[in-house]
């Protein structure tokens, strides 16, 4: 049944739109495999789903039982190696409907150890104390994959002297009657990002005392220091101005972050800013700059009447004066940025620029540049080839790779999948590799009495596919076929 | 007044000028503008001779006897053909 449905596509012209940079794929052989079917959601979201040794692939399973991450009741791996879906935490007790806790998901591996970081709100046993889950009311939490694989009522848990290895990243602390722990926050942290170097983890960040202040972005170390039972210090990377307070120059909001270099060092993201004007706002690409010998402890946790405040050393720079959109993502050696912005029709396409560049450089070399040309332009699923050679996106339904190396292949761009068909793909994410991309896909699926099931409101499951090249090449070498006009 | 035809769309531009603007509106795509990235090189059919010699941008980026770049080139006068 499964082997049945490995399919393969050969592309044929796929690609040949009215835009001649969009070159076609002679006898380009993809294989396109669904790797999942069981009668839940698989949800990848944006976030590193592959393992270092690219063995197992992160998954949760939001948009099942309930809308978004609040009703997500698993985290999961599936072994790549067999196909078996692991589960390696789900909390004992779950609320569903109104008020749903704990709401777990966005789970991201670790580069650098066997780990998942995740989305935890509040355990059902604290809820009368912290409420249900909501933005500002999460934790980052962390499961090291070690332990056995055990079989329980008919799916596999992974589990360590019994127990799911669940550890706490950061500390939630919310009191009005003093200041916040230092190192805890006060609110909920989002998207968890490990750096390659696996000690930083980059998140979004939604305070819970001062509502009055957008999301901004954060980043914990482990460390001594770190409040138990918190394996890490928290602390904001910007400091934003309440809603509708912020002066000409000053964020009110950060979000759409992502790591640009391997050492976590920088980390850029979308930041809403008020023009000159005083009175309009605009979103544009930022850096947040913070050397190793940031010392992380510096960072003030505030109070009930006071925001954190980032640590002593952390410096923001600007990169584009113009509309910027996210989640941006750093290239692998680090030296660009890609995001998206309109081109001049307005049309929303890939964008990349220097790591330390602006669109006000006078060297060109450190201004933004356009890389790709798509008919139905993109505003999702931004991946660098973990080469640096290609970057992946999102348009008009399909998976579509463009080239980035200098010289007459930049800016070429193949379709992978289908496009212009309605189906919803999203959330891509290349192998450590290179030779394989995991990406989501509503999907027809059947439970084992063979009956078609659905979510919970009436949409087919997401389940995850892979696309893997028939021979042993990256996928960033698909862009050869485009050297002969 | 000199002529550009890119892809069998043919665009005046003066004696003299950059050929960006015309090959922009004919279809031609730029990445950087600059001459650093090579998203707008395209294929001189005939007329080489008419365009003036090439920057060290385009010296830099390593093109076939027959290529340019759109974002680089200067036509001098007469008529150019060329592909994208």
């Amino acid at each position: 049944m499964r082997a049945s449905s490995l399919l393969f596509i050969t592309l044929l012209m796929v690609g040949c739109v009215s835009n001649s940079r969009i070159c076609t794929v002679d006898k380009t052989i993809l294989r396109d495999t669904q790797i999942t079917f069981d009668a839940k959601s698989h949800s990848l979201d944006n976030n590193d789903n592959f393992s270092s040794d690219g063995k197992y692939l992160c998954y949760d399973t939001r948009e099942s039982t309930g809308p978004g991450i609040e009703h997500g009741f698993s985290i999961e791996v599936v072994d790549l190696t067999d196909n078996r879906c692991i589960v390696v935490y789900a909390p004992d007790e779950i609320l569903t409907g109104a008020t749903p806790a704990p709401g777990i998901g966005a789970v991201s591996f670790s580069q650098a150890a066997p780990e998942v970081s995740f989305i935890h709100g509040p355990p059902v046993q604290e809820t009368k104390e912290r409420g249900f889950y909501g933005k500002p009311n999460r934790n980052g939490a962390c499961v090291r994959l070690s332990g056995e694989v055990v079989e329980r009522n008919g799916s596999f848990h992974m589990l360590k002297d019994g127990e799911y290895n669940l550890s706490w990243l950061d500390k939630r602390d919310v009191h009005t009657d003093r200041d916040t722990e230092p190192g805890a926050h006060r609110g909920g942290t989002h998207r968890h990002e490990f750096c390659m170097k696996g000690d930083r983890i980059g998140f979004t960040y939604d305070d819970f005392l001062l509502p009055q202040y957008d999301r901004t972005i954060g980043y914990m170390e482990p460390g001594p220091n770190a409040p138990a039972p918190a394996s890490h210090y928290f602390a904001v990377l910007v400091a934003v101005a309440p809603m509708g307070q912020a002066k000409p120059g000053e964020l009110e909001k950060a979000y759409g972050d992502a790591w640009v270099d391997p050492e976590g060092t920088m980390r850029a993201f979308i930041g809403k800013i008020r023009k000159e004007n005083g009175v309009d706002y605009e979103e544009s690409l930022f850096v947040a700059d913070m050397p190793r010998n940031v010392d992380i402890t510096t960072a003030d946790a505030g109070s009930a009447s006071r925001y954190p405040a980032p640590p002593k050393g952390i410096t923001i720079r600007r990169l584009t004066s113009t509309t910027a959109l996210g989640i941006v993502r750093g290239a692998p050696d680090g030296k660009h940025i890609a995001y998206y912005a309109p081109d001049k029709s307005g049309v929303n396409q890939v964008f990349m620029i220097d790591a330390h560049g602006s669109d006000q450089a006078e060297d060109p070399a450190l201004r933004p540049v356009q890389v790709t040309s798509l008919k139905k332009g993109t505003k999702d699923g931004l991946r660098w080839t973990p080469d640096g050679k290609a970057i992946l996106c999102i348009s008009d339904d399909g998976l579509v790779l463009t080239s980035v190396v200098p010289g007459e292949q930049f800016g070429k761009s193949v379709f992978l999948t289908e496009y212009g068909d309605g189906v919803n793909r999203h959330a891509p994410v290349f192998s450590p590799d290179g030779r394989k991309i995991a990406y989501n896909r509503p999907t027809a699926t059947f439970d084992t009495s063979g009956n078609r099931v659905k979510a919970y409101n009436g949409s087919d499951y997401v389940q995850i596919f892979m696309l893997e090249l028939a021979d042993k090449n990256v996928f960033s070498s698909l862009l050869d076929c485009c050297a002969n006009k | 007044m000199a002529c550009i035809v890119i892809d069998g769309v043919a665009m005046e531009v003066a004696d003299g000028s950059p050929i960006i603007d015309a090959c922009e509106e004919a279809g031609v795509t730029f990445g950087c503008r600059a001459g650093l990235c090579g998203s707008c090189v395209i294929v001189i059919e005939s007329g080489m001779e008419n365009l003036e010699a090439m920057t060290p941008e385009e010296e830099n980026m390593g093109l076939a006897e027959n290529q340019r770049l759109a974002c680089q080139a200067v036509i001098r006068s007469g008529t150019v053909v060329a592909s994208y």
